[in-house]
């Protein structure tokens, strides 16, 4: 009985191995043709005859509110909002394309590889030839102009119209005083054993905080951190505030200002500062787009890529998410992190694709040395 | 030559012609094989995957040597070992004594008392995790502050950042309380005569209980066990947030971790998965050989329901389960109730630290109102497919002499040994992949579907089990009055299985409500449940928020088990 089990599990599996790469037996969607230009009205009444746009962005509700507002502004556009961190959601695309299951128009997401890969896959379509407005493609709209706007090497798939500077380390001064922790150097002191959280460094800010110790101080201080500080990994981005602002650990890697700022919402009186260093990270986040290949409504697509980038969208936006836009006719709503057009060629854009391979090195190190 | 043998209402013939209920049976083996052997075949398949630097795709051993090299695996393992062998240690005895308190004496208030323990199932674990770092946190915990200045201690006794610290919080949350309500069903199905039989030879009550009562219960003794062993495999929320100061890590937070990185390394985390099944596929079968070993018959046409006479303990153990139940209970509503109403939960030190915004905020929420829906839809539809398949296998398995009985049997053990992280990839391939089932993608059948799969091995076990506890001779007196088979099911067996059922339903409901991770790659904009809601105010840091909503879903479940325990206890076997 059993050998006729197994005999089963193993034809499933061999026939599994047969199916998993199949072509799909159901019509694919329609390939609609790019058209770079074009008549803006031409444009928003086909989107409008298509009548819904399919959107995957961030979780967090403040986002889904900012975002589904596109249909206060198109009332004949329905948008279909997926709120999905990235980990789950390009798993999820690749084998919906896989089985020509064509269901997204965007993703409003950070450029992280997964997205590169995505574009390697043919699963994305060029931004750049769709971007119509005026106030769209004024180049000095945009911090750093168009080109730094993008990415990818080509400089047209993965679009970023958030920026800002991406401290790797902030501190809890009512604990530890600037006179005693000033650098990132100085975090290999050992009076800071056992007093630095990081977070989960195998992706999002906790990956990019490694990355930026590597590119700038080398693997040697990055080894001597993880290996010697007992670096405390946080597997949630609101305990890592909490302790931080607690004073539990209070020096905290890898962690987003708004993490903490929210206690500030709610009445507490935190000091948490950044420690400044002469070349700092510049970052997107999560404040991305990609448009996709094949995408089921690409005219109610390309009107909402233009609509996001708009200055109003992006002044309540970025009011909402409190994170700065990279527009730079919007006000700054957090100046801490707020980065200097005077200083662009010092900051280092860690999510560019040219640093994925700094990614990489950084992931494999604390996959080494971290427990 | 043919023979036959011929019982009313279900027929057995030996030949070579296959009669319509060995079709019907293997009908129902293929779909359930399929259902579960079709994903887990491609997680399988996946495993063996490897990505190259080239982005082509090789066939290799490496995402199980990354699994199994990965740094602090060995530690994870044993702290994994250790820390269920201690949990089973205590937990198990607790919760025998509260079943059988409960269960065969005559205790006063013995029916709330055990709905005390539904609600506490029902309460989400993440708030009663963060409640008892509120309380038992080194440094700020409200019990050391409390003790310090009391006894004036340099340093708190208690740190909720230990591995006694998670062991408490497991047996403080999950680990008595399933164990409960799991087996009280069991126990009334327990013959007195058996009991008294013993207390007649001399023997004292604790000797009975692990002399008569518990092997009697081995079958469910050991359903719930390993069950209890396969749920401390793949949880990891306590683990998560208790663990890193300490770093203190257990085989689920390595397969977690598997699939944080960027991209997640399902490869690797599958082909930890499989090693739960392999190693848990021998105590199955030990199950399984028990299960069959002798007959474990409780429910007989004499059947006598008498409960033990506790006698001068009567109060006092009436105040231990009460006092057990409110812990259980009362602790975790406060923590729950406190997170929802604090503006930032455990700082009470805030300018006006209430407040009801988080109520207003999640009611006010557009997508609340169809995310609820979605809900109550997705958990009403998990528990009707529950209801009637997990019956139905468990009855083939146990009653019937379908060749295939033990396939299925072992078949309905896979999804629980499967972490729902990866099971949802599975069940995503399984949808997109099978022509018949994917124009049901993004629909909510599809996550009803997958909610169902995953409470599969519960469901029919405790119906398996029960069934074993039913004499047999209850069915053939129908057969021999002239009932026909479905006339039997409908009226003798069903109605001895509804305690049990109702059981299965709640906890299908429950499971169905609070699936997170078996869905979470299945959910659209039109199908999505409170638990996704409750997950996105999670990942955003929001506590308070997903605490309003872990007491919805509550709320929402307490009252169905109101309403099933007023149809379950009109029905079923009356002592």
């Amino acid at each position: 009985m059993w050998l006729r089990f197994l005999l089963c599990l193993i034809l499933t599996v061999a026939l599994a191995a047969c199916s998993s790469g199949s072509q799909p037996d159901r019509a694919s969607a329609p390939r609609v043709p790019g058209s770079a230009g074009g008549d803006w009205d031409s444009l928003v009444a086909a989107a409008k005859r298509e009548g819904k746009v399919v959107v995957s962005g961030p979780t967090r509700e403040l986002w889904r509110t900012q975002l589904v507002a596109f249909e206060q502004a198109y009332p004949e556009i329905q948008v279909e909002y997926i709120g999905a961190n990235s980990r789950d959601f390009w798993p999820r695309v690749f084998r919906e394309r896989e089985f020509g299951q064509y269901l997204w128009d965007l993703r409003v997401g950070g450029p992280d590889p997964q997205v590169y890969e995505a574009r390697d896959r043919g699963a994305l379509d060029p931004i750049r030839p769709f971007l119509l407005l005026p106030e769209v493609l004024d180049e000095t709209k945009w911090f750093g102009g168009m080109d730094r706007m993008f990415f990818d090497r080509e400089k047209k798939y993965a679009l970023g119209f958030v920026s800002y500077i991406s401290f790797v380390a902030y501190v809890n001064r009512d604990v530890v005083p600037e006179t005693e922790l000033r650098s990132l150097r100085d975090l290999l002191h050992p009076r800071w054993r056992g007093k630095i959280v990081l977070q989960d460094p195998r992706g999002g800010a906790g990956l990019s905080a490694v990355e930026m110790l590597l590119e700038v101080y080398g693997e040697s201080l990055v080894r001597d951190l993880l290996t010697n500080q007992e670096v405390v990994v946080a597997n949630d981005l609101r305990q890592q505030a909490e302790w931080l602002v607690r004073g539990r650990y209070p020096i905290a890697l890898g962690i987003v200002p708004d993490a903490f700022l929210s206690f500030q919402d709610q009445g507490l009186e935190i000091n948490i500062q950044p420690i400044a260093e002469e070349t700092s990270a510049i970052a997107t986040g999560t404040g991305g787009l990609q448009f996709f290949e094949r995408a089921p409504h690409p005219n109610a697509a390309k009107v909402f890529m233009n609509w996001l980038l708009t200055r109003a969208v992006q002044t309540h936006l970025s009011a909402a998410t409190r994170m700065n836009s990279r527009r730079l006719d919007v006000p700054v709503v957090h100046e801490l992190t707020a980065p200097d057009p005077e200083r662009l060629e010092s900051y280092i854009p860690s999510q560019v694709e040219e640093m994925v391979p700094i990614r990489e090195q950084a992931q494999r190190l604390a996959r080494e040395l971290l427990p | 030559m043919e023979t036959e043998t011929v019982k009313r209402g279900f027929a057995f013939r030996i030949s070579h012609q296959p009669d319509s209920q060995t079709l019907w049976c293997t009908a129902v083996l293929g779909v359930v094989g399929f259902l579960l052997l079709y994903p887990l075949s491609l997680l399988l398949w996946n495993s063996f995957q490897v990505a190259q630097p080239n982005r082509e795709v090789a066939i290799g051993l490496a995402n199980w040597v990354t699994a199994l090299t990965e740094p602090g695996m060995v530690a994870a393992i044993l702290n994994t070992v250790w820390l269920t062998l201690v949990l089973q240690l205590i937990s198990f005895p607790v919760a025998i004594l509260i079943v059988w308190l409960l269960a065969r004496t005559d205790l006063p208030g013995k029916d709330w008392i055990d709905f005390l323990f539904w609600i506490a199932f029902f309460a989400p674990s993440l708030p009663i995790t963060l409640g008892w770092i509120l309380l038992l946190d080194p440094d700020f915990g409200l019990v050391n502050q409390s003790l310090k200045a009391v006894f004036s201690l340099e340093q708190g006794p208690f740190n909720v950042y230990s591995f006694w610290g998670i062991a408490w919080v497991h047996l403080a949350t999950r680990s008595v309380v399933v164990k409960v309500i799991l087996l009280t069903p069991f126990l009334r199905n327990l013959d007195s005569s058996f009991e008294e039989a013993s207390r007649v030879s001399g023997v004292g009550p604790l000797r009975t209980i692990a002399r008569v009562v518990v092997p009697l219960l081995l079958p469910a003794v050991l359903v719930v066990l390993l069950m209890s062993v396969i749920h401390l495999l793949e949880s990891f929320e306590i683990e998560q947030v208790l663990g890193p100061p300490s770093q203190f890590y257990v085989y689920s937070t390595m397969i977690y971790r598997l699939l944080q990185f960027e991209p997640p390394e399902y490869g690797a985390a599958t082909a930890l998965a499989v090693m739960i099944l392999a190693v848990m596929t021998p105590l199955i079968l030990l199950q399984q050989w028990v299960s069959r070993s002798r007959r474990y018959t409780t429910v007989t046409g004499q059947f006598h329901g008498r409960r033990f006479p506790l006698g001068v303990w009567k109060w006092p153990a009436f105040a231990a389960i009460l006092g057990t139940g409110l812990f259980f209970t009362v602790l975790p509503l406060g923590f729950l109730g406190l997170a929802t109403f604090m503006r930032l939960f455990g700082f009470f030190n805030l300018p006006d630290p209430w407040t009801i915004d988080h109520w207003q905020r999640v009611m006010s929420d557009p997508i609340f109102l169809r995310s609820l829906a979605n809900t109550i839809l997705l958990a009403g539809g998990t528990v009707t497919l529950a209801m009637i398949s997990f019956p139905l296998i468990a009855y083939i398995a146990v009653r019937t002499r379908f060749r295939g009985r033990h396939i299925l049997d072992f078949l309905s053990w896979l999804p629980i040994a499967i972490p729902g992280l990866i099971l949802g990839l599975g069940f995503l391939w399984l949808f997109l992949g099978t022509p018949v089932l994917r124009p049901l993608y993004g629909s909510i059948v599809v996550l009803i579907l997958a909610a169902g799969i995953s409470s599969m091995t519960l469901g029919v076990q405790l119906v398996k089990t029960n069934l074993l506890q039913l004499g047999q001779e209850l069915e053939e007196a129908s057969w021999v009055a002239g009932g026909s088979w479905f006339y039997t099911v409908r009226r003798v067996i069903l109605p001895m299985l509804t305690p049990v059922l109702v059981t299965v339903g709640l906890v299908a409901f429950i499971s169905a409500a609070r699936n997170i991770a078996g869905i979470a790659l299945l959910v659209t904009n039109q199908n999505r449940p409170l638990a996704m809601l409750q997950l996105d105010y999670m990942v955003d840091g929001r506590y308070e928020a997903a605490a309003v909503v872990g007491i919805i879903v509550l709320l929402l479940t307490t009252g169905v088990a109101l309403l099933a325990r007023l149809f379950g206890l009109r029905i079923g076997i009356r002592t």
